[in-house]
């Protein structure tokens, strides 16, 4: 490489590089504030594993308020209507820690008869129109937050409960009455704050990793035991309500002190988990993919050879965070294997995409993976994100907890719908190229094929070995190795296709087009197997006319309608009126990947 | 023949393939010539062998697969199995689940092959093809292993299809048993305990007592069927009127409820129960009786003898007594997720003789007597002993070793290892990259 070839992707990482350290500056309260952000490290057990404070109230936040943020202010009315206007006067964001600490001593300063900011925070969703109006709450549109104090004691919300309660659960198919027990259910998961029922007290006296209930805070405070840990909260707790930061502080420091004598593991994994929280990798994974799109698509326009170095180099870089972002999620799991729940496998699909394109790329050098894997990596992530419903590392029912079987039988799977996607991924492209610029004549054209074959090749061989593997861990979990159940129907339908696709191939049924369009198609098996077969299971006829419709199976619906359409497209338009393959007749037998 | 890359008559298809050859497309054994008139068996097996055929069932199969999927939201997986996957001849899919239930049940069917037809097609499809088309290179030794493989799969469904049996055996902690049950299977039980060396049951299976009356010389009563529910619940609320004139079902009755399906998050087996009119042989009413899968025997007075009667699932019975010693079932901290059951059993022979005493957990089964014993489910509630269940499975399949499945899959993985390593080292090789 000339060392002026150098400079571009120098600057482009450089680039990334100070955007993820700016992004991941910690930032501390000034002196004499609460250092809610050391307390947010500490540790605690909650759904069966320790994580920091910060991780549990981000996991609570959105059970109740499906988000992450607490925005404190004083709603601003029009002075003629007094209606709201949706803005926030004062407007102060709440660290979710705090939010959390506020709320587990909403309890104890009720009884002192204190100021409880803990029920004026607006953090329950309730975003049914029906159910605000009901209540007889205000619209708030964009955000439908409400605070405890609007609704807890309301009658009606009470009778309906009542109601509910008396018919032993909502019906299925009644959105109201669901959203009436769901609001109960975050009001429940509220209380329990309150009472301090966290579990942030380690055994007394026990080795550390010990599988072993840790004490909720609540319960040593009523009965009033003597516990050294609980000696620091509570020190800490009365420093807080006398609004004493100092002793806050001083308390925080020694209690830290303690645990990294006395429970140095735990103590460690919590910062670990809490830095990552606070990082949020992902989140800055999406600027820069999208930032990689631009650059590799860019390099098509002009100035191509050293955008799409920057590019290919900026991927690179990409895909060692990315994995190292992986990798930290399983060293906090303590598992072998990156896919444990749907949010983690669409990390794993991103990141795989972006391997597979990044090797590709290599291979071809033209550009075309490179785009591929920087749209696929984005989506991976935007999808993980709107996956998140609670902690994304949650335990794994017993029957799935077998770590041999995950780190091959899933990685597998997912490792074919890697190539699936990026297969249909490539076939999208190679429509749009095909039609809209010339870019497909000679040799991108057959290469483009090549690679929609060759991914083809690897995912009917990782689909099938995933599949097998999972029917002899079946096999050995309940004694059959194929139930025909909708999951691996989903996985069989991914290898039946793969293998048409193939066959389709060899029989020269189709060639460039043809085979594009299947892959587009295999989208949506994909897509299918994935989402659809979970979709079914959660009995909320989420694929039928009638009843309630979640939101990830409207998205699905939309991607499979998109999906066909775009193949009816393809293969409506004749191939005369596509710009790559309709140009004079010399260019016509070069183009020899196209035409079906 | 068509499975050269192109079809012949179309001038542009034969300038390419002339000009680019393509690699892939010879890779599945085509011959681009074949010299001399061919024998009358090629000619007939040739249609049989095309690829186009076999792209069509694979087509056709998920098809099949896709939909045998949608109906379980109505059916049991069972019900599913036999009607869509294991269909020897037409599987007939409802026309709202074709429409993916935007219409409701309108009772219209649109025929489709089954999918053990397709499996058949598909075999006699790829065994024409390699009569015709495959010759044995080592370029092709991939395709061999893998197609041997596919074939071994589809044997091996086969045969588990028709001859594999599951049943469940439920031991409570510290108790004995010495069967297996059928929960598919309800049978009505007639137990005469007279003798206390041994129960004379007489036990009439599904299929009998559903025909309404029976009448055998082995029973005590003539029994008549007044109403049988497939799947039912105890009714709770008390509002629906009581059919039952003697026995439990004075007390309490049952609501008769859908049959579980396929989708249910909660898998739970179906509870059938049946009301019953029993008649003594000379002629007296001795009632009308409810009988709940969940109820135990129920004891009815025929002159001075008396009878134990119960609906439960069918039995059948092993030459070994299976003890449960000690059940143990762990949570995570603090939580009441599951993270594991375990078993431990004491098998004794005829003469009381301990032959094994093993430990059963998640994903570690035994295998015993032909058998495959797997832990299945762990029932705890505060207060009550502790119930083990197991799942029995006895799969003819699985008597060579591994089972003929996983062999199946390790020859398809293997097959298709060989193919494509063998392709990408081609591909790589002409880009001088390696």
């Amino acid at each position: 490489m000339k060392s002026s070839s150098i400079w571009p992707i120098a600057a482009v990482i450089g680039l990334a590089i100070v955007y993820l350290v700016g992004a991941g500056w910690p930032h501390s309260e000034r002196e004499g504030e609460f250092r809610i952000s050391e307390f947010a490290k500490l540790p605690v057990q909650d759904g069966g594993r320790i994580k920091p404070i910060e991780s549990l109230a981000r996991v609570r936040l959105i059970q109740i308020s499906h988000g992450q943020r607490v925005v404190h202010g004083d709603l601003v009315k029009d002075p003629e209507t007094k209606v709201e206007t949706g803005e926030v006067a004062n407007a102060k964001r709440i660290p979710p820690s705090r939010w959390l600490l506020d709320t587990m001593l909403a309890g104890l300063r009720n009884e002192l008869k204190l100021k409880n900011p803990a029920y004026e925070y607006r953090v329950f969703r309730i975003d049914n129109d029906q159910l605000v109006n009901s209540l007889g709450l205000p619209l708030r549109p964009g955000s439908w937050l409400y605070s405890y104090d609007e609704f807890a004691d309301n009658e009606k919300f009470l009778d309906y409960v009542d109601r509910i309660k008396a018919s032993e659960g909502p019906r299925k198919d009644d959105l109201f009455e669901n959203k009436v027990a769901e609001l109960f259910g975050q009001k429940m998961a509220f209380d329990n704050l309150t009472h301090m029922n966290v579990r942030l007290l380690h055994p007394q006296g026990r080795k550390q990793g010990d599988d072993v209930d840790w004490l909720p805070l609540g319960l040593v405070l009523q009965r009033d035991f003597e516990h050294e840990a609980g000696e620091f909260y509570m020190a800490m707790i009365g420093a807080y309500l006398k609004n004493n930061p100092d002793e806050f502080n001083k308390q925080l420091e020694s209690y830290q002190k303690y645990l990294a004598r006395n429970r140095s593991s735990d103590y460690h994994t919590a910062r670990l988990e809490a830095f990552f929280d606070r990082l949020d990798p992902f989140t800055h994974l999406l600027v820069l993919y999208g930032f990689m799109f631009v650059l590799a698509a860019g390099s098509w326009l002009g100035w191509s050879k050293p955008l799409s170095r920057s590019a290919f180099w900026l991927g690179v870089f990409l895909f060692v965070v990315h994995s190292w972002a992986i990798l930290t999620r399983m060293v906090l799991m303590g598992r072998p294997a990156p896919v444990t729940n749907l949010y983690s496998s669409a990390l794993y699909i991103g990141w795989g995409c972006v391997a597979l394109g990044l090797a590709l790329e290599w291979i071809f050098k033209n550009g075309i993976p490179l785009v591929t894997a920087a749209v696929t990596g984005f989506l991976g992530v935007l999808i993980a994100r709107n996956l998140i419903s609670g902690d994304t590392m949650e335990m794994l029912q017993a029957v799935l907890d077998t770590n041999f079987w995950l780190a091959t039988h899933v990685v597998c799977i997912s490792s074919g719908y890697v190539t699936m996607f990026f297969a249909g991924f490539l076939g999208l492209l190679y429509l749009v190229l095909g039609m809209f610029t010339p870019m497909l004549r000679g040799q991108n054209g057959t290469d483009m094929t090549k690679m929609i074959y060759g991914v083809t090749c690897f995912s009917v061989l990782l689909s099938f070995v995933g599949t097998v593997l999972g029917g002899i861990w079946a096999d050995e979990s309940w004694g059959r190795f194929w139930g025909w159940d909708p999951k691996e129907n989903g996985a069989l339908l991914i290898v039946i296709w793969s293998a048409l696709v193939l066959h389709a191939r060899w029989g020269g049924m189709v060639r460039g087009r043809g085979l594009a369009l299947l892959a587009i198609f295999g989208n949506v098996v994909t897509a299918w197997s994935w989402f659809g077969t979970n979709q079914l299971g959660i009995g909320l006829h989420a694929y039928g006319g009638s009843g309630p419709l979640s939101l990830a199976s409207l998205v699905l619906i939309g991607f499979v309608v998109s999906q066909i359409l775009i193949i009816l497209i393809g293969s409506l338009v004749p191939l005369s009126l596509w710009k790559s393959f309709a140009t004079p007749k010399s260019v016509t037998l070069v183009s020899a990947g196209a035409g079906t | 023949m068509e499975q050269t890359a192109v079809k012949p008559g179309t001038p542009l298809g034969t300038a390419i393939s002339a000009r680019t050859p393509d690699p892939s497309v010879s890779a599945n054994g085509a011959p681009h010539a074949s010299p001399g008139p061919e024998p009358r068996w090629k000619q007939i097996l040739t249609p049989i062998a095309s690829l186009r055929l076999t792209v069509w069932l694979f087509a056709l199969s998920m098809v099949i697969v896709f939909y045998g999927t949608l109906a379980q939201k109505d059916h049991g997986i069972w019900h599913v199995m036999d009607h869509y996957f294991r269909c020897k001849t037409i599987t007939w899919i409802p026309l709202h689940v074709v429409l993916f239930r935007a219409i409701d049940p309108v009772g219209f069917a649109i025929p489709f092959p089954g999918g053990w037809v397709l499996g058949a097609l598909l075999m006699t499809n790829l065994l024409a093809a390699h009569a015709v088309r495959f010759k044995l290179t080592w370029k092709r030794s991939g395709i061999f292993v893998l197609h041997a493989g596919v074939i071994v799969m589809m044997l091996s469904e086969f045969i588990t299809g028709i001859w594999a049996v599951e049943g469940m055996m439920s031991i409570i902690e510290g108790d004995k048993t010495n069967y297996v049950q059928h929960f598919m299977h309800p049978e009505i039980a007639v137990i005469d305990n007279s003798d206390p060396k041994f129960d004379d049951t007489v036990a009439i299976p599904h299929a009998v007592f559903r025909r309404g009356k029976i009448e055998h010389e082995k029973l005590p009563f003539a029994m008549e069927l007044v109403a049988y529910y497939p799947n039912s619940r105890l009714d709770k609320e008390g509002k629906t009127p009581k059919l039952a004139t003697a026995g439990f079902g004075v007390e309490q009755t049952v609501v008769q409820v859908a049959e579980g399906t396929g989708t249910d998050t909660d898998q739970k087996f179906d509870m059938p129960a049946a009301f019953v009119k029993l008649t003594s042989k000379t002629g007296d009413e001795l009632g009308t009786y409810l009988l709940f899968y969940e109820w135990r025997e129920q004891r009815v007075k025929v002159g001075d003898k008396t009878y134990e009667v119960s609906l439960r699932p069918k039995r059948s019975y092993r030459p070994y007594t299976y003890q449960l010693v000690k059940a143990e079932f762990k949570k995570y901290p603090g939580t009441n997720i599951a993270k594991d059951y375990s078993s431990y059993i004491r098998i004794l022979d005829e003469n009381g003789k301990e032959t094994r005493a093993p430990r059963i957990w998640m994903n570690n089964p035994l295998y015993f007597n032909g058998e495959t014993y797997y832990q299945s489910s762990m029932q705890v509630e505060p207060g009550r002993p502790v119930v083990t269940g197991l799942q029995v499975v006895r799969d003819p399949g699985k008597w060579i070793p591994l089972g003929l499945p996983i062999i199946s899959c390790i020859m398809v993985g293997v097959g298709m290892m060989i193919h494509f390593s063998i392709t990408l080292f081609d591909f790589l090789q002409r880009r001088a990259i390696l």
